[in-house]
């Protein structure tokens, strides 16, 4: 392309300079010419163009540039500079005489401007805006010869301020009329949308088309390609968010003032919709998010104090749809959920303690379900505003945890002792899992399971579940009065899927125990009918040692004949199995039923349950009616403990009569009661004593805290032993995060623990707070 | 050089003619001496055998259990010393004495050798197969250690050696072990800098014990807390 007009120099250059007068004359009535087009294009375009004019037109900017071409040539020809002058020149004339041409326009619609004020200045504005944009895209095609040639050429020289007609336009349009103009027409702008905002119907077209006005007014002057934002945001932007400020700063002082916060809530947030449409409406989407930011800050923020103090209002009444409502405004402001948080936290945790206190009066009377109850209640509750009101939040639920972990682990029930909360819970399972008169449905005994592992999961002595649990779950296994296997299952795997296959390993053992007895019963069963023996209808249990939490018996104990000649046939039958097993009988747990036929005026013989202490007790009347205490004792090899309270039960039932005193002791004698007589035909004596459970109990929190020092000595030997060398405080911490999870350690407590291994030369102290580890 | 040296007094030793040492050596030829060997052997050394000063000797010659003194812990205690001069010491009694009393001079300067001094107490005072000091014999040592003119347990505002003993008698009913004994010099260095007990704090690795000394100055007033004018936080 640049080649062209270099050999068109080397032919034409001589020329020049005889051609510059002759021509002056002819630009001038060129001009007039297209002048004249021009105008008409620009004032009267609505009587349309003919053919002719617009040939004329774009005849004469044709001619305008080509015949011109020697004179601007010969004006600044130099050997230096005009290698490429002497093209680009062409068009200069024509390119600035339409320039003035335009400011002189311009500024005749300036002055005309003046005459306008408010809406009919917007009026005057969309008027002229449109007419000259149209005009001007007729413009730029007339002057098409104009812009291909010598505006691209200037421009792909890279020369600054060279539009192509039609950006020209937008720059004169700009410069002359809108920069002075521009204020006047925003006033008008938001004087339309404060009526809008204070309930009148407006001409929003009018704001639309200012909006595109002042866009289209984003020219980069360095890259005429790109259009930008910045003459927009500076002239409508600014002034609208400044006016949108100002206005609702004052709507809402005095809103506030006169209207409750509820209100106030109600008003906010249909502002914000409000706010937000308009922009879907008549504004630029630029404006949207610093609208939207303004807006929170005067709605919101500035208000956010009188806000937060409403909150505990609603929370004390249940306001949920308020609630809802202070959470959806206050989201939308950084920091804004913070203190209703903390505010929600410290509700639930009183309403936690409260509902606790409420049902705990007498702590030693306190129902398992009762106090579950009230505490799932509140975490129903709680958790139910969370979802509804609080969009489910994460950090709201998190405060809901910390509120439940607290009412949970440190309520009025917990001052009688720590270990309440994780007892009361695993006697609540064990009543939902023992065989019981109500029979609750499938379904619902799942669904109550679940519950209880929502609380679970808030218990954090863990370890205390677990010990209790064990042991209600082996008496339920025990003594077969388990309501259901799936029951039974599905509670363990729960347990494991919250804590791990180790917290779960010997629940799960003895569940297997008691399988592989069953088998191992009718195995027995068949083998006592191939030896043609008559035994015992017996079942037998075989729990492995140290998955169950049972202790041999702590009495002596010499069974009756009947009863160990079918254990001795079983014992064998067990060792030609398990070669190399030591079986020891757990004589406390063993229990039978014996038929009474001894019983004057019975209508049928009673059936006593009963222990195999109480059995063996009775037994002894078989051969005389009357045993001296001293006797019972010698041939049951019974100790006092276990001998009284069988005793005890036995003469409570009246089945046994005393004679030579009042209280079970040496010295006393006991007849069978041939006069016996109960309701029932079954009877059950075989009762444990309240003392006995209590005991228990006490004896479960001792071996508690006995577990828990070996528990954290083995953490702490682990965690040395794979550190070698440690801080003291380091290693304290990285204990409380191992067994944390299990219950919660006092420092104290790992101190006296790394105390006891320094002594037992497990760990060394070494210098600056260290510890060692010895192999 | 030092191997020669050492080989040189050794059979200096046996070759030296005999002085009011040899009465030492001579028992020793059984392996072990007991308490009343040692009483006189400290007369010899001109040191007295009822207070701090004999624990020095403890220390040299690595006085063991119940106070047993090993034909090794002596020679090996007494070769691996050095003089100011940073040779072997002489074997003879002479040089042995002027040592050990310069020693029994530095212990109130020298913090380094009063541990050394402190810990090989407890390891002479405690009887063999038992890892733990009784408390009332951890009470004497402790006063006679702490001698106010050799390294005093107290400051001018309180008295923690006293403190402690009454603390010792009436709260802690079991007995010492090297750890608690240990740390306690350790605690007690600090308390001498620092008597408010600022630098204390429960995450620290002090023993139980001393935790609850700490506590038990406090509420006792022993100890004034140096923060009187922090209100309690309350939680609404």
């Amino acid at each position: 392309m640049i080649s062209t007009p270099r050999t068109c120099r080397a032919f034409r250059a001589p020329c020049g300079v005889s051609l510059l007068a002759w021509d002056s004359s002819l630009t001038c009535h060129r001009w007039n010419y297209l002048q004249a087009g021009i105008t008409k294009i620009m004032l009267n375009l609505q009587e349309g163009v003919d053919l002719q004019t617009y040939m004329g037109i774009y005849t004469a900017v044709h001619n305008f540039c080509t015949s011109q071409k020697a004179v601007g040539f010969s004006v600044t020809a130099n050997i230096n500079t005009g290698a490429h002058r002497g093209a680009h020149l062409l068009g200069e004339d024509l390119y600035k005489k339409l320039q003035e041409y335009l400011s002189a326009h311009l500024r005749g619609l300036l002055n005309e401007s003046k005459l306008h004020t408010d809406e009919a200045l917007l009026a005057f504005y969309i008027r002229e805006w449109q007419r000259y944009t149209v005009a001007a895209k007729y413009i730029h095609h007339l002057f098409r010869y104009l812009n291909r040639h010598w505006v691209k050429r200037e421009m792909d020289e890279g020369k600054k301020s060279i539009f192509d007609v039609y950006t020209l336009h937008l720059v004169r349009w700009r410069d002359v009329l809108f920069e002075p103009v521009s204020g006047k027409v925003m006033g008008a702008v938001l004087m339309l949308v404060e009526k809008q905002r204070n309930g009148e119907t407006i001409e929003y077209n009018q704001i639309k088309q200012v909006v595109e006005s002042f866009v289209s007014l984003g020219l980069d002057d360095t890259d005429v390609a790109k259009t930008t934002l910045d003459v927009y945001r500076f002239s409508f932007e600014r002034p609208f968010l400044q006016a949108t400020r100002a206005f609702y700063q004052n709507e809402s002082k005095q809103f506030v003032a006169e209207n409750s916060v509820v209100e106030y809530m109600k008003k906010a947030e249909a502002r914000l919709d409000e706010e937000e449409e308009r922009v879907k409406i008549y504004l630029h989407p630029d404006i949207a998010i610093p609208l939207k930011k303004a807006c929170n800050e005067v709605l919101i923020a500035e208000h956010s104090t009188i806000l937060r103090d409403e909150f505990q209002v609603l929370l004390d009444n249940d306001r949920e749809d308020d609630m809802k409502r202070m959470y959806s405004l206050l989201s939308r402001i950084p920091d804004g959920l913070e203190p209703l948080r903390q505010k929600f936290e410290n509700h639930v945790r009183k309403a936690g303690l409260a509902a606790v206190a409420k049902v705990s009066v007498d702590v030693d009377k306190l129902e398992p379900k009762v106090y579950v109850d009230a505490l799932l209640e509140i975490h129903t509750q709680y958790q139910g505003l969370v979802k509804r009101a609080f969009n489910d939040e994460p950090e709201f639920t998190r405060s809901l945890d910390n509120a439940c972990r607290e009412f949970v682990n440190r309520n009025e029930v917990c001052k009688s002792g720590s270990n309440k909360s994780p007892e009361l819970l695993a006697k609540y399972t064990d009543v939902l899992l023992r065989k019981s008169g109500t029979g609750a449905e499938e379904t619902e005994l799942e669904n109550t399971l679940s519950q209880i592992m929502t609380v679970f999961k808030y218990i954090e002595d863990k370890d205390v579940f677990q010990k209790f649990y064990s042991r209600m779950l082996a008496r339920r296994l025990v003594h077969s009065n388990s309501s259901s296997d799936d029951a039974e299952t599905s509670m363990i795997s729960k347990l494991k899927e919250a804590c791990g296959f180790e917290y779960t390993n010997k629940l799960q053992r003895m569940f297997q125990d008691m399988q592989i007895s069953k088998d191992l019963n009718t195995g027995f069963k068949e083998h006592v009918q191939g030896l043609g023996a008559k035994g015992l209808d017996s079942a037998y249990s075989i729990l492995g040692t140290g998955f169950w939490p049972l202790t041999a018996p702590n009495t002596t104990f010499n069974p009756p004949e009947e009863i160990s000649a079918d254990c001795e046939r079983f014992a064998r039958f067990y060792r030609n199995k398990h070669e190399g097993r030591k079986l020891t009988w757990l004589w406390q747990l063993c229990k039978g039923e014996i038929k009474t036929n001894y019983i004057r005026n019975a209508k049928m013989p009673y059936t006593f349950q009963v222990s195999i202490y109480q059995m063996a007790i009775l037994l002894l009347f078989n051969e005389k009616d009357k045993n001296t205490y001293e006797e019972i004792a010698s041939t049951t090899q019974l100790n006092t403990e276990a001998l009284d309270p069988s005793l005890s039960i036995l003469l409570k039932a009246k089945v046994l009569t005393i004679s030579d005193g009042d209280k079970v002791g040496p010295g006393t004698a006991y007849s069978l009661n041939y006069d016996f007589k109960n309701k029932k035909f079954r009877v059950n004596l075989n009762v444990g004593m309240k003392s006995e459970t209590k005991q228990e109990e006490a004896e479960t929190n001792k071996t508690i805290e006995e577990d828990r020092k070996l528990l954290l000595q083995s953490a702490i030997v682990r965690i040395m032993k794979a550190r070698k060398r440690m801080k003291h405080q380091q290693l304290v911490s990285e204990t409380i995060n191992q067994i944390r999870q299990r219950f919660v350690p006092k420092v104290g407590d790992i101190k006296k623990c790394i105390e006891i291994l320094l002594d037992k030369e497990y760990l060394e102290r070494l210098d600056d707070d260290d510890l060692g580890y010895l192999a | 050089a030092a191997e020669s040296a050492r080989a040189t007094k050794s059979d200096g030793l046996k070759r030296q003619d005999m002085d009011d040492e040899d009465l030492v050596i001579e028992e020793l030829g059984t392996d072990m001496i007991g308490p009343a060997s040692i009483e006189k052997y400290t007369e010899t050394l001109g040191i007295n055998a009822l207070n701090y000063e004999f624990f020095v000797l403890c220390e040299i010659v690595q006085i063991d259990e119940l106070f047993q003194l090993t034909r090794k812990g002596f020679t090996e205690g007494w070769m691996s010393q050095w003089d100011k001069r940073g040779s072997p010491l002489e074997a003879n009694i002479e040089a042995h004495r002027r040592y050990i009393r310069s020693r029994i001079e530095e212990l109130p300067k020298d913090g380094a050798l009063f541990k050394k001094v402190y810990r090989q107490v407890f390891l002479a005072g405690k009887e063999p197969e038992v890892k733990t000091l009784p408390k009332k014999i951890a009470m004497a040592y402790w006063e006679e250690l702490f001698t106010p003119t050799v390294h005093p347990w107290k400051t001018k505002n309180v008295n923690f050696l006293e403190a402690w003993l009454v603390y010792m008698e009436e709260k802690w009913t079991r007995n010492v072990s090297k750890d608690m004994w240990n740390q306690t010099l350790e605690f007690a260095n600090k308390t001498v800098m620092d008597d408010t007990l600022g630098f204390w704090s429960e995450d620290q690795a002090w023993p139980g014990v001393i935790d609850d000394f700490v506590l038990w100055c406090r509420e006792t007033g022993v100890v004034v807390t140096a923060r009187p004018n922090v209100g309690m936080q309350v939680d609404d």
